[in-house]
Parts: C-alpha cells; structure tokens; sequence
C-alpha cells in the first residue's frame, strides 16, 4: 500500500473544494465573507498521531466536533480546536463580544453547529469524489487533551490511516485556527487507494 | 489555433479542465501557481486562461490585479473551490468574464468556452 | 407514500420535538411536543410542504443543508445562538423558545425512500441556567473585586497615616529645639542676674537683656506661625471663602510693608489688573501674600526689586511674588514645604525666620483650594507663585 503525492493532490482537491462549500455556507449563515483554507495536508497512521498533532497535542483544553461514518469507508472525522479559538470562531458567528472564554453549553452547542457545517462539506466532499454515500451518526461535541477527545476512536482504529488537514478561517478580522482529522479504518484503506 | 492557459497547483485539477479542454482544437499549456502563469502570460499571447485561486506562491486574486492593471486583453474563467458569492463578485470586478465551481461541470464549461469563441 | 403513520406515533411519547418529512419536504408527522410548541396541529399540517408552513425555511441558511440531507448527506444541526425560530415557538412571557435542532435521514427499509427526521431540544431553560450561574459568578467576582480594592485603600491609607505620624514626630522635635535655644537664654540669663543681681550695673543688666529681645520677637514669632499651622492641623482653622477682588487685597499689604521695604532701599512694584473677582477666605489669603512679600523683602539686598503681579489662569487667579533677590538651589527648594526638614536661611540683612512660614502658606494655599510653588535660580531671585479660584461673577 503506497501513497504517492497524486493522492495526496487528490486529497487536497477534495479537501479545497469541501473547504469552498463550507464557506459558501457559513457565508450564508453569518453574512460575512469568509476566507478558509488549507495551509498544509498529510497523511499518518495512528502511531504518529500525537507527535504530528504537537501544536495541540499538549492542549489540556480541546474543543471538538466528531461525525462518525460507515459504510464504504468507515471511520470518523472531526475538527479540534483549543477552547480559545473555538471561542473566537463562535464569536465571529454571534457577535457577542465577551471578555471571558471560558466555553459554556450554548458556545458549545454553536460550535457544533459550525463544526458541522465544516465537517459536513469535508467529509461530503470526499464520499462524492468516491461516488459512495454513507451512513453519518449525529454530531458529537467532546472536550478534553487530544487522548480524551479521540480516545474511543484510537481504541477502534489502532491500525487506520489520518488524513490531516490545518484549516485557517477568517472572517472579518478575526484570525481562527483548528484541525481537521480523517481517520479512516485500516479496512477502508484499500478502497482509498484504488 | 486558439492558446489557452491552465492554472492550477493541483496536478489532477490541470487533468481535469485538460480534459475538459481536449474537446476543442486548442494550443494548451499550464502553470503551477500564479507566479508562473504571470510568467508565461507576459512572454507569450494566449486567448482564455482558466485560473483557479487557491494556491501557493501568488494565488488567482492577485494574478487578476496583476492583469487588471497591466491592461492585458486574455479572457480569464476563474475555477474555484471557494464559490462564496463575494468571492465570485470580487474576481468579476477584476475582470473575469465566467467564474465555474469546482469541481466544473462540463455542460457548463463547454457553454462558457462557446461563449467565448 | 405508502408508510403507515402509526408507526411515528411512537414519537408522541418523547420529550422532544419530532417532525418527519418525505423528499419533497412534504410534512409526514409532527409529533405531540411540537403541537404543544408551536400550537399548530398536525391535522391540520400533514401533507403540506414544510417550507410553505414556514417559509423562513426557505433562506439558503435552511434549504441548502435540509436538501442535502435528504439527498443522504450528513445530518445537519441549528444553534440556538445561530437560529431563535427554527420552529417559531414562544414561552408564556413571550420569549422566544430556544430550540436546539437536528436534521437526520432514515432510510426507510420498505421501499428505500429516504426520510428527513428534524428533532428539536428545548435549550431554553439550559441557557437561562447558564446565563444565571454566569451573572451570579460575574458578581461575586465583583465583589471580591471591591473587597480587595476596599482592603487595598485600607492598607493605603494607613500606610499615608503611619507616614504622617512620622512625619509630625520629626516636626515636633525640630520646633522643641528651636524653642530650646533661646528659651536655655532666658533661663541662664536669670539665673545669672537672680544669684547675684546686687552686683550688676544697670549697663551690665541692659548688655544681658538686649540681645533677649530679639530672641523674644523670634519665639513670639514661632510660636505664631505655630498656632496657626495647629489650627490648619486640627480642622478648628475657619476658612470661609467670600468673593473679593484680589487686586485691593495685594494693594492693602503692598502699603503696609512697604515701610519695610524702604527702610532695606528695596524697590516695591505691583502688576495687578484692575479688577479679578476671586472666592477665598481673605484672612488667609492675607497672611500667604504678607509671609511671601515680607519673604521677598528678606531677601533681596538694597537696591533690588520685588515685584507682585496677578494673572487671570483658567478658573484660577495666579498670584506671583518675584524677587531679584539671592535665590534658591534646587536642594532648598525640595525641603521648602516640608515639615519633617528643619530649614530656614538667615536674610541680606541677617533676618532670621522661623522656618514654618511656608509650610503654613501651603496649607492655607491648600485649604482655600488652590496651589503653591517657586521658580528659582540662585543669585537670580525667586518667583513664589500660588492661586486661588476665580469667583464665577467675573
């Protein structure tokens, strides 16, 4: 099983183009133009995870939003962000300006909604490149260091594969980082491949 | 014979809208990033250039301000991920005559390419 | 459409909000929770498309998302924050209720048609918990704040205290030795005329007593000033402002020590307007020109001048009193208005002071409102200047 840098372009097109849909959305949603994108893409198996997520690895305080899938491809996807910027990327949406970010229910709720949005268009992107349709679990919000926010998907997916992606958003003036996991089962891999 | 110029940093996004071009006579050539297409739009006459904006080292927006204010004549489609309406109406106002989503469509893109021959 | 709708009804014994809808947006089944919601009822909304019941449904925000997920995409969620009506349902009090909204698909097993499942949770009361516990945090924090900055000015306050109990302490001493000096004199010169006063002369008597006349004036003098900065100390000082015209006030001392001046051939000049209302306490007013004249005069020598000019400055009048005496270093000038440094200079003509004449000047300055300070230069002469507020009928 070799990847070559042609799927990895591949990945990247995909990705871009999920990246342009969910701009196109939250556009729509908080009638502000919003810039997003992909500064760098890769490719990892799970035994490197924490040392390829070392920007947020050593975060005690991750906010995430997880959609499982099954299907053709199984496995999940999920966009972290470290609570701050998870703050600052609600902020943009609402419009509520408040000095104290620390992450209630309600921005939680809000960032789910936005993360799934991000999500959707990502993993939508990908199963119609594929030309497959999956079955999708309802959007979970988890918080937590990285081991607590992907524990159960480490534990079912020893020997998958990771398509990493950094997004950056920007809307208006505000500057907001996360990451973008796709982890895929080692049983789907072949298919990815092909 | 028409020149036409594909730009794009996605090896397999050049394929696509080559392809996608093959259906006409057409002199095709490529560049990787907007640096490059600058590079070749300037040494040489080419009469449709397809260009996408995401892309390291010089993306599409400033490829279009570049051609804007060099007053050059080539009839650009841009071919975008990004299909945020301000983002369309921002390359409009830089002188785009068609903006196609990404992945395009071939029913449309072959309207357009119609359009302009 | 052939799903017996029966088999929702399980949906009526949950406690969120269900609707199912067919592809084309057509309303299937809408749950108990939702009729109770939204005081629509599902007889009367079955079969009719959702996006005309609602057709705020149809803004892209909306039809986008709900159209992919009945094309089998992902489910997609509404915020609270991000949408107030997903469903338009209000509370008794007219506030909106905050729908938390899910839309899923089904696949239905029959006949593979694909539903769309739209549930609703009632954030509401979530959200009114969390926007109670952050105001009650919010105060609490509050409060320690003004506890601590109340503890803060405490600590502050006692600390300018202890300083001024020093600072006093420092002050009697000084004034307990001034008054030693000549009062050991008074006491020597007694006791030497009482042991022995048949054996003096008349021109003896009068050679001891002379010189105890100036020390008397001097003492008198100090202890003056003394009671008058006490007075300023002990809040018993009456200051009652009236409105005056500060030019006449400077005319009356100006006459007054102008004798003085003669006598030392001092040259005496004023610079007044003819007129500038001010509110002060005239007495005190008084004594700050006089101290500060009479210290010019002091220090000038013969044939020099002192000058006395007021200014109109902002809400204030500026009083200055300007020698071409011997001046000042900038040392001197630092321990002027202090009372915990014993300082005072013999004049041209070895006048002595008692070294409390300005500081009492800064308190009265102060006391009616206004400030004080000097410019000076030595062998150049000094300018004391101080001000007090314009009356407002100028």
């Amino acid at each position: 099983m070799v990847f070559t840098n042609i799927h990895l372009d591949i990945f990247q097109e995909m990705i871009n183009i999920g990246v342009g849909r969910a701009a196109n959305l939250l556009n729509s949603l908080s009638g502000k133009h919003v810039s997003l994108s992909v500064p760098s893409i890769k490719l990892f198996d799970y035994k490197n995870l924490i040392n390829e997520l070392e920007s947020i690895s050593k975060s005690d305080n991750l906010s995430c939003v997880l959609l499982i899938f099954s299907g053709e491809i199984s496995g999940s996807s999920c966009l972290i962000f470290p609570t701050e910027q998870a703050s600052k990327l609600v902020l943009a949406f609402t419009g509520i300006q408040t000095d104290d970010l620390d992450f209630d229910e309600i921005q939680a709720e809000t960032l789910s909604e936005i993360g799934n949005i991000v999500l959707n268009s990502l993993v939508g992107s990908i199963a119609n490149n594929f030309g497959i349709s999956l079955n999708y679990s309802i959007p979970l919000y988890v918080t937590g260091n990285l081991n607590q926010v992907l524990s159960s998907e480490i534990s079912s997916n020893q020997n998958g594969l990771i398509l990493y992606a950094r997004t950056h958003f920007k809307i208006e003036s505000l500057d907001i980082e996360g990451d973008f996991l796709f982890l895929c089962k080692l049983e789907s891999v072949p298919f990815i491949i092909q | 014979m028409k020149k036409v110029l594909i730009v794009d940093d996605s090896l397999i996004s050049r394929r696509m809208i080559r392809q996608l071009v093959s259906n006409f006579n057409f002199d095709i050539e490529e560049a990787k990033n907007g640096r490059e297409a600058l590079e070749k739009i300037h040494s040489s006459n080419f009469d449709i250039i397809f260009l996408d904006l995401l892309m390291p080292d010089m993306d599409g927006i400033e490829v279009l301000k570049n051609l804007n204010q060099s007053k050059r004549t080539e009839k650009v489609v841009v071919i975008s991920a990004d299909i945020q309406q301000t983002t369309k109406a921002r390359c409009m106002e830089l002188g785009a005559v068609a903006f196609l989503n990404k992945p395009p469509k071939e029913e449309e893109f072959v309207n357009v390419i119609k359009q302009l021959i | 459409m052939n799903i017996d709708i029966a088999h929702f009804e399980l949906f009526n014994a949950v406690p969120i909000g269900v609707c199912i809808i067919d592809k084309d947006f057509r309303i299937l089944f809408w749950n108990k929770q939702l009729e109770i919601w939204t005081n629509l009822n599902f007889e009367n909304l079955s079969g009719k498309k959702l996006t005309e019941v609602f057709s705020h449904l149809n803004q892209p925000k909306y039809i986008v998302p709900i159209s992919s997920v009945l094309d089998g995409g992902p489910p997609v969620v509404f915020s609270t924050q991000l949408h107030k009506n997903f469903f338009p349902s209000f509370l008794p009090n007219a506030q909106p209720r905050l729908l938390h909204t899910t839309v899923s698909n089904w696949k239905c097993k029959l006949n593979d048609e694909i539903l769309g499942i739209i549930s609703a949770e009632d954030y509401t009361y979530l959200s009114y918990r969390i926007k109670e516990h952050k105001r009650m945090r919010d105060q609490a924090l509050q409060e320690v704040e003004l506890r601590k900055k109340a503890e803060e000015e405490l600590r502050e306050s006692e600390r300018k205290l202890r300083q001024l109990n020093a600072t006093k302490d420092k002050f009697f001493s000084i004034i307990a030795h001034d008054l030693k000096n000549p009062i050991g004199a008074f006491k020597n010169v007694l006791e030497l005329l009482y042991s022995d006063f048949e054996s003096f002369t008349k021109e003896d008597i009068l050679q001891f007593i002379e010189p105890l006349q100036e020390s008397a004036t001097q003492l008198y003098s100090l202890l003056e000033n003394l009671l008058l900065w006490a007075r300023t100390q002990t809040r018993s000082l009456q200051i009652s402002p009236i409105e005056f015209n500060i030019t006449d006030l400077v005319l009356q001392n100006i006459s007054l020590l102008k004798l003085t001046a003669d006598n030392k051939q001092v040259e005496l000049s004023t610079d007044l307007p003819e007129r500038l209302l001010v509110f002060a306490d005239i007495n005190s007013i008084t004594t700050v020109l006089r101290n500060l004249i009479t210290n010019a005069i002091k220090f000038t020598y013969p044939n020099g001048r002192v000058l006395v000019s007021v200014k109109e400055k902002d809400a204030f009048a500026e009083v200055c009193v300007e020698d071409t005496g011997i001046g000042m270093s900038k040392d001197t000038i630092d321990k002027l208005f202090r009372i915990d440094v014993h300082h005072t200079t013999l004049g041209t003509a070895n006048e002595k002071g008692t070294g409390l004449g300005l500081i009492v000047c800064k308190e009265f300055v102060e006391a009616n409102g206004g400030s004080i300070w000097v410019e000076s230069e030595e062998g150049k002469g000094s300018k004391f200047f101080f001000t007090i507020p314009l009356s407002n009928k100028n």
